[in-house]
């Protein structure tokens, strides 16, 4: 980049080539005016609200400093009577246009200010007597065409940045005005909420209803950023808080989402307030037994549970691990760890867990998802190899099993910026979904076919002799063994198993394979079954046949669940992993630790979540420790899970709201939510953001490594000293991906991204060699078959999974008022055809089947559903699908099959 | 939330699928839509039917809803704005003027009087027309020496603006991207029809020079965009294109034969591009100049019909006595489109104009018992001029600050209510404004409506609004509209005769 000098009013700055005068300014402290305009990534020029006129020295017009790119020598001047007169004017007009008393925040808005900042007043142009309509059909979202000055930003925000497509600007002169789809009301319009519209509003025409009243911003006394915990995007959160009440949430310039927020982000925080969080320790009361299907909706939970000091609950707790450890030895205890807690957290459980309680069982809600094992199986590294912005430069996308529109919709407002750029999308899955408008082909493959899809794929790249040769040569194991297993996969073969078009294949396998660039992501769809690795195996052997990893625009990327996925793991919330994933099985691995902790750690590999219910149920699991999770909702085959709860003798439910599985609990701890504390956390795109706390947590609400901590304390360890800095110190200092990485750099910068050696070069990984050598291992599959099959009685498929506006058991953001306005109920989506064969009608209540569990629900008509499957989210405890879902494991990733099983439907009365 | 989408009008979706047959790029939205209207007999698509189209095209309903909105010739039934009801009879009579006078230019709308046909291609190649490009495909150097040539030769766009076409060029040859030209037929100032008669006249004229552009500057395509009511014009030019393309003049270029969107906004350039993309009808702030980045980004060389024309010079084309539109090869030639009270108006060829009356004698003198009340210069953004000034020399107008633009001359009498008059220019600019930057929306229509009134001028009023739709409009429309307003006090500060 260039660096020259320009001038602004007599004033040098430097700056960059490449700039707008408008950024460049920016950059340099001068705050020029404007209204249509953003620096915000994504944001074009729309040079419509004509307040940001400059005259440049040299040039007999004004022109506009957003859209005035910066060259040497450039002089402009910014208050001459002249530009400032017609700012005034222009702002005039613009106001004369607005309605005498708009609704919503319009007083506290950037237009407001900037009236008053240029002193224009109403002088000779007379306010418009239009009145018109205030829109406030959507829950979400107010919007006063009467304070709108049609700027066009809204639809810029909407189309161009976040790609949702539903704002237009609509109509000419005097009737120029921003519309929503084909012009219905914004409530009845096909707006996913994202909130992105009503954040770069400069008027406040378009507001979110529950905050326009509070942004006034005077009354905010504590602004805050913390990272939002709703997926693994990791995106920054700008939090609002006035008397310690969160008042509103704005999207922060975070490395992953650079000011873009989701439903959840913008709405899922309300959580923080709710009157439910828990603030002081409970312990059961004398007499009230475990029972099954206890709720704790509509319950007072007083009168299950009394309120204890801090002290004489984590004595209670720690007792009662000590008494099983002593009856049953300390691999009777099982820990469950989150996912949504910070590394700090993550490590501190499991040490506690090997250390303290020396058990092996320590997992987390990562292993209901566990699209990564084949990856490091493959690579060595269990992270993506290329970040999910690498898009950008891809000219192929393949995307399996996956649907980022609405589970990770940030990332994909990235992706469907690079589709609009002309990125080409390979779409695979059995239902139509969001990016389906996007995708040159979508490939509804019958539900568990992958793995025949892509061996399909395969095989007629290498018979054809398209992979890339080179590649498989000198950075690929296992090739020979992958022809010959794909060898009976012709196209045709495919085409039956799979029931899409043979010639489709071909052309996409062409498309894939010739592609510079190619990036392959993959989700649930393709890990949540009992062959899982198998369908992601495959996957990462199509892309590595064909060279698609370690170049520009290509790499693998699976998408996942949670905010901190990456870092628990990393920290060796696992059964099979210590931190570093080191090897427990391993005596070298696993002196490291000894070594580090002055300890000696069981030395097997421990049990799966799934895995441990089932050693609960025989007896040998006496004691839990459940920090963060809700296995009484996310668990396969609920039924069975809440009665190993029940026979538990010693529970203890670490989190910030009493969830359902807390309703076992011996003692309840109340902790501190992420946006309440300090810590870091590690996204997807192996990205490790600092985080301070933004809100003051609730009661006596207290952060999870610190509850822990105290709980190890009280079990006989002298872990007094430990903080969040040491804690990351002595992590970092076992994990090698964190080689480098130093608290107080974390502090200064923000955020970091891992390993530290690429990340000046490249955020893409292994252009020269991977983690485990220089060739990557196509492994064998283990072979597994869909665990079970429809028959009479259960003829249809059963596939779960979420919708855009709750996530997973909904323990946080059915707690949002906004987002359950937006969700409020499960429903059982079938599509048209059997809605007419069982002669459903829209609403009808219906109650799905299977042999583990029967819900009640209402039907929806939807034909984005294949025939013959109901597909049911899980996030609705009146309806909590999971009853429903069969818990047999996959080999190799021990994730259950949440995504196939066999079921009926039948209508009841309500 | 999704809406359950309404039902399609059988027909309506027959005659959409039809559209779709032809093409289902998003670039040719706007075609799809005037091709629906017209297979609905004139009636514009129905939002069902938008529904329908942004399915099938898989654009957001959005998008779809937009483009039918800021294009009038989609007939789509959008919201009326406010000042669609300003029209009035004035307006309609400056536009339609020449069609009425069936003595000049009936006969070319019906074709029946027999005057003055389209000339055909087997003319116009007997009289050496098309032969340059055979020149420049056989003489590697041709190219080079007739940019040359046309850089020597000065000259400029005829638009308004007086860009220099070489330079034009230049700078498309120089951007990234294979470039593009247009031939911007979108003639839609008020009273205006020059283009018209060129168009309806010299129809390969046009396309040998848009062809010999594409050669110069190494474009593939040629887009030749008709102001959607030309439907004549539209008639000729779709023969003389597959006429052109059956004589293998036109083997390394495509010919697009498109319709404008109906709207005066149209015509500027980047707008015009848009149309052609199948966005929005609004304009983009320049830079980048579309000679940089354009039509799909790439460098866009956009002339209007007139500049095209009178290109040929370049190579050496003749007028022709038989073919009075051919005297526009000689540079002292202009191009009049008079109308008003005048007993002949329609197209006028003129060398040297001394002074405006004398157009008058052109157009067969003031209509029967009009005495001059004085004359509107260049459109709806022109100059008023009084009777009086109407006789002096014309280059003490120009120097002045008089600038006869596309050559509109509207004729009005002393009786004509000149403040009326006023009123129609600030209507029109209200009316055509696209809506996208304030300036020109709120001001023109602020604009309009303090010169309905017949009080005294408010001259502080007008200075206001002048000045910051003259200084702050995103694009030309505005800023011509501001400058035309800043015009008025010192029309209007004589007491009315």
């Amino acid at each position: 980049m260039n660096e020259y000098t320009i001038e602004i009013d007599g004033l040098k700055i430097d700056v960059e080539s490449g700039q707008t005068l408008l950024n460049a300014a920016a950059a340099a402290g001068i705050k020029l005016p404007h209204l249509c305009a953003s620096n915000r990534m994504g944001y074009p020029a729309i040079g419509s609200c004509r307040t940001c006129l400059v005259e440049v020295v040299g040039e007999t017009e004004l022109v506009a400093a957003c859209n005035q790119q910066v060259f040497p020598g450039l002089s402009v001047l910014t208050n001459t009577d002249r530009v400032s007169r017609v700012r005034r004017l222009a702002l005039e007009l613009l106001e004369a246009e607005t309605s005498a008393e708009p609704t919503s925040g319009h007083r506290y808005s950037e237009f407001s200010q900037l009236l008053d900042g240029n002193d224009a007043r109403l002088n000779h142009f007379s306010r418009t007597e239009q009145r018109p309509e205030v829109d406030a059909s959507h829950s979400a979202f107010v919007f006063d065409p009467g304070a709108c000055i049609r700027c066009g930003k809204c639809q810029t925000a909407c189309r161009d940045v976040q790609s949702n497509g539903v704002i237009g600007f609509a109509g000419r002169g005097d009737a120029a005005r921003v519309t929503f789809d084909a012009d219905v009301k914004m409530g009845d319009s096909s707006c996913v909420s994202c909130g992105e519209c009503a954040q770069i509003c400069p008027t406040g025409a378009i507001a979110i209803k529950q905050s326009a009243n509070s942004r006034d911003r005077s009354k905010i006394d504590r602004v805050g950023e913390t990272v939002c915990p709703f997926c693994s995007v990791g995106c920054r959160v700008e939090l609002q808080s006035s008397d310690g009440r969160l008042t509103h949430v704005d999207g922060a310039d975070g490395p992953a989402n650079h000011g873009r927020l989701c439903v959840k982000g913008r709405f899922g925080f309300s959580f923080l307030n709710h009157p439910e969080r828990l603030t002081t320790p409970l312990v059961r009361r004398e007499g009230i037994a475990k029972s099954e299907g206890q709720s704790i909706q509509g319950k007072n939970i007083l009168d299950l549970f009394r309120p204890a000091s801090w002290d004489e609950a984590l004595e209670l707790a720690a007792k009662g691990f000590e008494r099983v450890s002593q009856n049953f030895g300390g691999t009777a205890i099982g820990v469950l760890g989150s996912a949504k807690n910070t590394n700090e957290d993550a490590y501190m459980l499991q040490k506690l867990a090997r250390v303290g309680f020396r058990t092996p069982h320590i997992d987390h809600c990562t292993r209901l998802c566990a699209s990564v094992p084949p990856l490091a199986e493959a690579t060595g590294l269990a992270a993506v190899t290329a970040p999910i912005d690498e898009i950008a430069n891809s000219d192929v996308v393949l995307m399996v099993g996956s649907n980022p529109d609405t589970n990770h919709p940030v990332a994909s407002s990235v992706m469907k910026n690079a589709f609009r750029n002309g990125t080409k999308l390979i779409l695979i899955d059995p239902h139509i979904q969001p990016l389906s408008r996007y995708a040159h082909h979508h490939f509804r493959i019958a539900h568990g076919t992958d793995v025949a899809f892509f061996s399909a794929m395969t095989h007629y790249v290498i018979r054809e002799e398209l992979f890339d040769k080179a590649f498989v040569e000198s950075r690929v194991e296992g090739f020979e063994a992958l022809r010959d297993r794909v060898a009976p996969y012709t196209l045709e073969v495919a085409a039956k198993l799979c029931r899409v078009n043979a010639e489709d294949i071909r052309s996409a396998a062409e498309l894939f394979a010739g592609a510079r660039g190619a990036m392959s992501f993959w989700g649930m769809g393709a890990s949540q079954h009992v062959f899982g690795a198998d369908n992601i195996r495959a996957i990462i052997a199509l892309a590595l046949v064909c060279g698609q990893v370690g170049k520009p625009g290509a790499g693998l990327h699976p998408l996942r669940g949670q905010n901190n996925v990456q870092g628990s793991c990393d920290a060796g919330l696992l059964p099979d992993y210590l931190p570093g994933y080191l090897d427990p099985r391993n005596a070298f691995d696993r002196s490291k630790c000894n070594l580090l902790w002055n300890a000696t750690i069981p030395p097997d590999r421990g049990l799966s979540i799934v895995e441990m219910f089932d050693a609960i149920i025989d007896g040998s699991i006496h004691g839990l420790y459940v920090v963060g999770g809700n296995p009484s909702l996310s668990n396969p085959n609920l039924n069975k899970s809440n009665e190993a709860l029940s026979k538990l003798e010693h529970l203890v439910v670490q989190d910030i709201f009493p969830t359902e599985t807390a309703m076992f609990a011996d003692v309840i701890l109340p902790a501190a939510a992420l946006a309440e504390r300090e810590g870091t956390v590690t996204n997807t795109d192996r990205i490790v953001q600092y985080i301070a706390p933004a809100i003051e947590p609730p009661g006596d609400a207290r952060p999870d490594w610190e509850i822990v901590r105290d709980l190890a304390v009280k079990y006989g360890l002298h872990w007094q000293d430990r903080n969040v800095e040491n804690i990351f110190a002595e992590m970092s200092s076992l994990v090698p991906c964190l080689e480098g990485f130093f608290w107080r750099d974390l502090v200064s910068k923000g955020y970091m991204r891992y390993p530290l050696e690429s990340s000046n070069k490249s955020s893409n990984l292994f252009a020269k060699a991977f983690y485990r050598g220089k060739k990557a291992l196509i492994a064998p599959l283990d072979g597994g078959q869909i665990s079970e099959q429809t028959d009479a009685n259960y003829p249809f498929v059963l596939v779960t999974g979420r919708v855009r506006e709750h996530w997973h058991t909904g323990s946080m953001t059915r707690k949002a008022s906004v987002l359950d306005s937006l969700s409020p109920s499960p429903s059982a989506h079938l599509n048209p055809r059997d809605f007419a064969k069982m002669q459903f009608f829209e609403g009808n209540f219906v109650e799905v089947k299977t042999r583990r569990g029967k819900i009640q629900l209402a039907a929806v008509r939807d034909p984005d559903v294949m025939p013959g499957v109901i597909w049911v989210a899980m996030s609705f405890f009146e309806a909590a699908a999971n009853k429903l879902t069969n818990d047999r494991i996959d080999p190799t990733t021990r994730v259950p099959e949440y995504k196939f099983c066999a079921a009926s439907v039948r209508p009841i009365r309500k | 939330m999704r809406n359950p989408p309404e039902l399609v009008d059988e027909r309506e979706r027959r005659a959409i699928q039809d559209a779709l047959a032809s093409g289902r790029q998003r670039d040719r939205l706007l075609e799809i839509l005037l091709d629906v209207r017209d297979a609905k007999g004139g009636i514009g698509i129905s939002k069902s039917g938008l529904m329908f189209l942004a399915e099938q095209l898989r654009l957001y309903p959005a998008e779809v809803y937009e483009v039918a909105t800021t294009y009038p010739s989609t007939k789509f039934v959008s919201p009326t704005p406010a000042v669609e009801k300003a029209a009035t009879d004035l307006d309609s009579e400056w536009r339609v003027a020449p069609a009425k006078s069936a003595s000049f230019f009936g006969g070319l709308v019906d074709g029946s009087n027999g005057s003055t046909p389209p000339r055909s291609l087997a003319d116009y190649r007997e009289s050496g027309g098309y032969e340059i490009l055979h020149i420049l495909k056989s003489d590697p150097t041709a190219a080079d020496d007739l940019m040359q040539k046309v850089a020597a030769l000065n000259l400029k766009g005829r638009a308004g603006a007086g860009f220099p076409v070489a330079r034009k060029w230049k700078q498309a040859k120089r951007s990234a991207g294979t470039p593009v030209v247009v031939v911007n037929g979108n003639e839609g100032e008020l009273g205006v029809f020059k283009d018209r008669f060129i168009l309806e006249n010299e129809p390969h004229a046009i396309i040998e020079a848009a062809l010999v552009v594409a050669h110069v500057t190494g474009a593939d395509h040629v887009f030749i965009y008709l102001q959607d009511e030309y439907k004549f014009a539209q008639s000729i030019f779709a023969k003389a294109v597959a006429e052109t393309m059956q004589a293998g003049l036109a083997e390394t270029v495509t010919l697009d034969l498109r319709r404008s969107g109906g709207a005066y906004i149209c015509g500027e350039e980047t707008t015009l591009i848009a149309s052609l993309e199948g966005r929005a009808g609004r304009p983009t702030e320049r830079p980048p100049y579309p000679s940089e980045m354009g039509y799909k980004g790439r460098p866009t060389i956009v002339h209007n019909v007139e500049t095209f024309f009178r290109l040929r010079r370049a190579w050496g084309a003749q007028s022709d006595v038989e073919i009075p539109v051919s005297r526009l090869l000689d540079p002292n030639t202009s191009l009049f489109s008079v109308t008003g009270r005048v007993r002949n108006p329609g197209p006028k060829l003129m060398s040297n104009l001394l002074r405006l009356v004398d157009l008058l004698d052109l157009a067969g003198g003031l209509s029967r018992g009009v005495e001059l009340g004085g004359m509107v210069v260049g459109g709806s953004c022109g100059t008023l001029i009084s009777a009086v000034d109407c006789e002096r020399p014309l280059p003490d107008l120009v120097q002045n600050g008089l600038t006869l633009g596309t050559g509109g001359v509207f004729v009005f009498s002393s009786k004509d209510d000149r403040r009326a008059i006023a009123f129609e220019m600030a209507a029109f600019a209200a009316r055509e404004s696209c809506g996208k930057c304030g300036p020109c929306r709120i001001g023109s229509k602020k604009a309009m409506e303090t010169l309905v009134s017949n009080g005294p001028l408010d001259t502080v009023l007008i200075d206001e609004l002048s000045t910051v739709m003259a200084e702050a409009s995103l694009c030309g429309l505005g800023r011509n509209a501001g400058r035309f307003l800043k015009t008025l006090p010192s029309y209007f500060g004589d007491p009315q005769p």
